[in-house]
């Protein structure tokens, strides 16, 4: 079973992805921070993380993102940057820092989202 | 004083007023003052019932002192039903009335009775010019082939009795040249020979009927026996001269000098010896010192005979005085204006409606070189000055327009006697005297001063030819002198390109506040103002070393592609942003900094704002998208109605979404950076799913809203602009409207282009606000104050989207009237925006 790391810290949000991809069989764990995403991380290996950059606590996403590209074990985990910001600086930063995706929450379905999961975890 | 003198004034004025007229109305009323008198006489005898054969007698010397041929004596019947001719006078050769209308009846003269009964006298001049009022009469006086008409009144026992008419009065202005005081003596002469047939003259006094007619006459009377002695004064008389009747009857005229003055009875002498010897003679004027001062009175002498035998004189007295006074004031104020008019330098004249000159002053005679006999002899003097027809008809029709105390002032030419032609401005006022026209004219010589006027246009026209042809000659060496400086212009740039090479450095502007670092191909510093300080110590170098190798490599880039490039530098807390400028053909580059520290920090805020802005909005949508999406995709079976309201709810979120994007993308296309992706689609469909999409919105402000189309073939354009675009305006069309009215889209195509129409009947945009309605957060007033919601941005975007797909957008609209905004989609072009 695939496993999936969602870094949200709102939970409405977070509770609407947990629950979709969990209907379409993944296994799902939800951080809110990143203190609680790299627990998450070394307890389980991860097969897809989506992050979201505007986060509470000491690290926010473009942070974590920056750590995880730079920690070799982990540098492979593909990650979705799922965030409600969008300007082009923003965009280009989080790619530059090696993200694979970048979507903005609010202009995206859910299925869309689904779809997105299969294509990037192969089906 | 001399009675002659005072004849021959009389004489003057009397001329005079001939001429102006007044004398003619004066003496009309004279003569039926006269004539009024005889009728009273008439009425007196009718009342008196006494001698019938009499009245004959008076009909006929009434209608020879009014110049008629006929005189008729009407009376009223007794039940004052009609009127009955019961004398009738005619001339020789005139015919009779007909018997059947000697009666008339009353009604048949509704208009003349009434007249009458308010004790008129009515003076008919032509029957056409009666009023439709005395229609009724108008047809009596033709069926009796009448002409001109007189009718007077008579009283008999102080109430209407019956009339008097005078047929074919000659013509009633022939009234005037019978002559007031003729008519009147003639009256006097018949009362005369009526007072001789009843043999009652030398009696005299105040008893019998005579002596109540002669007392019944206005005038003073005195009469002389053919002895020259004094037989009768009437209370008139007394009233004139004083004293009592006794001191008067019996003396002869001499014995009167003291009442009457010697002067006087010498005038009375002469004048009582001509009517002694059958002479007539004219009434002559005597001055009267009595007690309130000076009277003037007339005196007429009259035979009275008997069968032609001379029984003695009558003479009569009408006391003048007020119209002398009235004379003398008018001759006094003649005088004065002569006066005047003798120290003015002008041409004046003074004339009568018929053009004749009373007044021809000097000085006109100067002006048009003719006198004022020439002027009013022969042929009409407007002739003789203004041979032009035109001239003359523009000033008579001028003239014949003004009214009294109207002035008209105007230039005009006249063309003297010796055939000289002069400029005049002539300023006429009309006097009105009785009803005619009088013309004062004042001619002022205008020909020097015209000469003199267009002499200076002449010269005007001149000087302007010659100001023009130097304008011209400036034009020329303006251009010569523009080319000269083009020459100038390229020698002082190859100059200006040398002495640079030579410039001193110390001339470079050391007094700038921004750094300014001039720095040669090879890295060589070679020259850096006060305020590039800082960076230089950053470099650790001065002038004459080289730049640090991360600012050699920008130099030599910059002089190698010679294109300028910005590099921005940290330094000391500031931004500083330098422009690196190539000087080739020198060898070097110059570097101007600039402090753009405070541009960064507000870009820097602006975009935090944004994020945050951003993020704050989109997080809340972001939940209601995806839980309405759950709502509809989840396996709890909906009803239709829950599944269509989580529909909207979805529906609705996702526009929000995607608005709150276009918000964020305004800040974006400032920059440039805005994503423009045309396909292929049906846009007939999308605007379908628009309308759809605002039917709730109409449905709630009771709008009805139309799509009307042309036939499209697919074609491309960008569906989420075009959406956007077609919901912002639709929705404010339908958000402006009042309920019952309308809002509609029409799409037509033609080769180049579509254009889509989206229009309403709503409250419209103020005029004063039309040109700010595309402005970012710009609201017209009339919808801020109805309290609708909105942001004022829809249009600002819909405006930025239309100019990014290289369409255009505008609008009509009046206030309360409605709206109609326009957009364009080019065809065949895509235009693809970075």
């Amino acid at each position: 079973m695939k496993t999936i790391l969602i870094v949200e810290d709102d939970k409405l949000l977070g509770r609407a992805i947990s629950q979709t991809l969990e209907n379409e069989g993944y296994k799902v764990f939800w951080s809110r921070n990143a203190k609680e995403a790299f627990e998450a991380l070394k307890a389980q290996e991860m097969s897809l993380i989506y992050l979201d950059l505007m986060l509470p606590g000491d690290k926010d996403g473009y942070e974590i993102l920056r750590d995880l590209k730079q920690d070799e074990q982990r540098k492979s985990i593909p990650v979705v940057i799922l965030s409600n910001l969008g300007q082009m600086s923003e965009i280009d930063r989080a790619m530059d820092l090696g993200a694979s995706d970048y979507v903005v929450k609010a202009n995206i379905e859910l299925e869309k989202l689904v779809e997105l999961t299969k294509s990037k975890l192969g089906g | 004083m001399s009675q002659g003198n005072v004849g021959t004034n009389r004489g003057e004025v009397v001329a005079t007023k001939q001429q102006t007229g007044v004398a003619t109305t004066e003496k009309m009323a004279s003569a039926w003052m006269a004539a009024k008198k005889q009728v009273d006489l008439l009425q007196l005898l009718l009342t008196q019932g006494d001698s019938e054969y009499l009245v004959k007698d008076l009909l006929s010397s009434l209608s020879g002192m009014v110049g008629a041929v006929r005189a008729r004596l009407y009376l009223i019947s007794e039940d004052q039903r009609f009127v009955e001719c019961v004398e009738e006078w005619c001339a020789g050769d005139a015919q009779s009335l007909k018997e059947e209308w000697r009666t008339v009846s009353v009604e048949e003269l509704p208009w003349l009775m009434k007249k009458l009964w308010a004790s008129e006298v009515l003076a008919v001049a032509d029957l056409a010019a009666l009023g439709p009022e005395a229609g009724k009469e108008a047809e009596v006086f033709k069926r009796q082939m009448l002409s001109q008409v007189v009718v007077v009144p008579l009283q008999m026992e102080r109430r209407l009795g019956g009339f008097l008419q005078f047929d074919n009065v000659g013509s009633l202005g022939s009234l005037a040249q019978v002559g007031s005081d003729k008519v009147f003596f003639l009256a006097v002469d018949k009362l005369g020979e009526k007072l001789i047939q009843k043999k009652s003259v030398v009696k005299g006094g105040e008893s019998g009927v005579y002596g109540s007619v002669v007392e019944s006459i206005d005038e003073g009377i005195m009469a002389f026996t053919s002895g020259g002695k004094l037989t009768l004064v009437n209370q008139k008389f007394l009233g004139m001269f004083g004293r009592s009747r006794g001191d008067y009857e019996g003396k002869s005229l001499e014995e009167l000098k003291e009442v009457f003055g010697q002067d006087t009875v010498n005038l009375m002498n002469r004048n009582l010896g001509m009517v002694r010897m059958g002479t007539s003679v004219v009434p002559f004027e005597i001055i009267q010192n009595v007690e309130g001062g000076k009277r003037f009175l007339e005196v007429g002498i009259v035979p009275l005979l008997d069968e032609e035998r001379p029984l003695g004189e009558l003479v009569l007295f009408r006391d003048v005085t007020e119209r002398r006074e009235v004379e003398e004031a008018v001759v006094q104020s003649e005088k004065r204006l002569k006066t005047v008019l003798g120290a003015v330098k002008e041409g004046i004249t003074f004339s009568d409606e018929k053009g004749k000159f009373l007044i021809f002053n000097p000085e006109m005679e100067e002006l048009t070189g003719y006198s004022m006999a020439e002027a009013n002899g022969g042929g009409e003097f407007i002739d003789l000055i203004h041979p032009e027809a035109e001239d003359k008809q523009r000033i008579l029709g001028a003239l014949s327009k003004m009214h009294e105390g109207e002035r008209h002032v105007g230039e005009t030419t006249i063309k003297t006697k010796d055939g000289k032609v002069k400029h005049v401005l002539v300023s006429t006022t009309v006097i009105m005297r009785d009803g005619k026209q009088r013309f004062l004219s004042a001619y002022h010589d205008i020909t020097e001063r015209k000469r003199a006027k267009d002499e200076l246009v002449a010269r005007n026209k001149q000087l302007e030819e010659m100001t023009s042809k130097l304008h011209t000659t400036a034009e020329e060496l303006k251009e010569a002198r523009d080319h000269l400086e083009d020459k100038v212009e390229e020698k002082t740039k190859q100059l200006s390109e040398k002495m640079l090479e030579a410039e001193d450095l110390a001339k470079f502007s050391s007094e700038d506040p921004f750094p300014v670092i001039r720095i040669a191909h090879d890295g060589t510093i070679l020259y850096a103002n006060h305020a590039s300080g800082a960076l230089l110590r950053e470099w650790k170098c001065k002038v004459g070393n080289k730049v640090p190798e991360g600012w050699l490599k920008e130099v030599v880039e910059v002089f190698t592609s010679n294109n300028r490039k910005i590099v921005e530098v940290e330094l000391l807390g500031q931004t500083i942003s330098f422009v690196i400028v190539p000087v080739k053909k020198n060898g070097y580059v110059n570097l101007y900094g600039r402090d753009v520290t405070h541009e960064k920090e507000v870009e820097q805020m602006k975009n935090q704002f944004i994020s945050m802005v951003s993020h704050q909005l989109r997080t809340p949508l972001t939940s209601v998208r995806w839980y309405s999406g759950m709502l509809l995709q989840g396996k709890e079976p909906l009803t239709e109605k829950q599944k269509e309201n989580a529909s909207i709810i979805h529906e609705t979120s996702v526009r929000l979404a995607e608005l709150v994007t276009d918000l964020l993308s305004i800040s974006r296309m400032e920059s440039g950076r805005v994503q423009f992706a045309p396909v292929e689609g049906d846009l007939v469909g999308l605007i379908e799913g628009v309308v759809k999409e605002l039917a709730p919105l109409a449905q709630q402000g009771q709008v009805e809203v139309e799509f009307m189309h042309d036939q499209l073939a697919p074609f491309e354009f960008d569906p989420k602009l075009l959406k956007e675009v077609t919901l912002n305006l639709l929705s404010n069309a339908i958000k402006y409207t009042p309920p019952q009215g309308k809002a509609w889209v029409k799409v037509k195509a033609d080769t180049k282009k579509v254009v889509v129409e989206v229009g309403d009947t709503g409250m419209g945009i103020p005029e004063a606000a039309q040109k700010d309605v595309f402005k970012r957060f710009y609201r017209a007033q009339n919808v801020v104050d109805r309290e609708i919601e909105g942001t004022g941005l829809g249009l600002a975007v819909a405006r930025m989207m239309v100019e990014k797909w290289g369409g255009k957008i505008w609008f009509e609209s009046a206030e309360r009237k409605g709206s109609k905004f326009y957009f364009t989609i080019p065809l065949g072009v895509v235009e693809q925006v970075e």
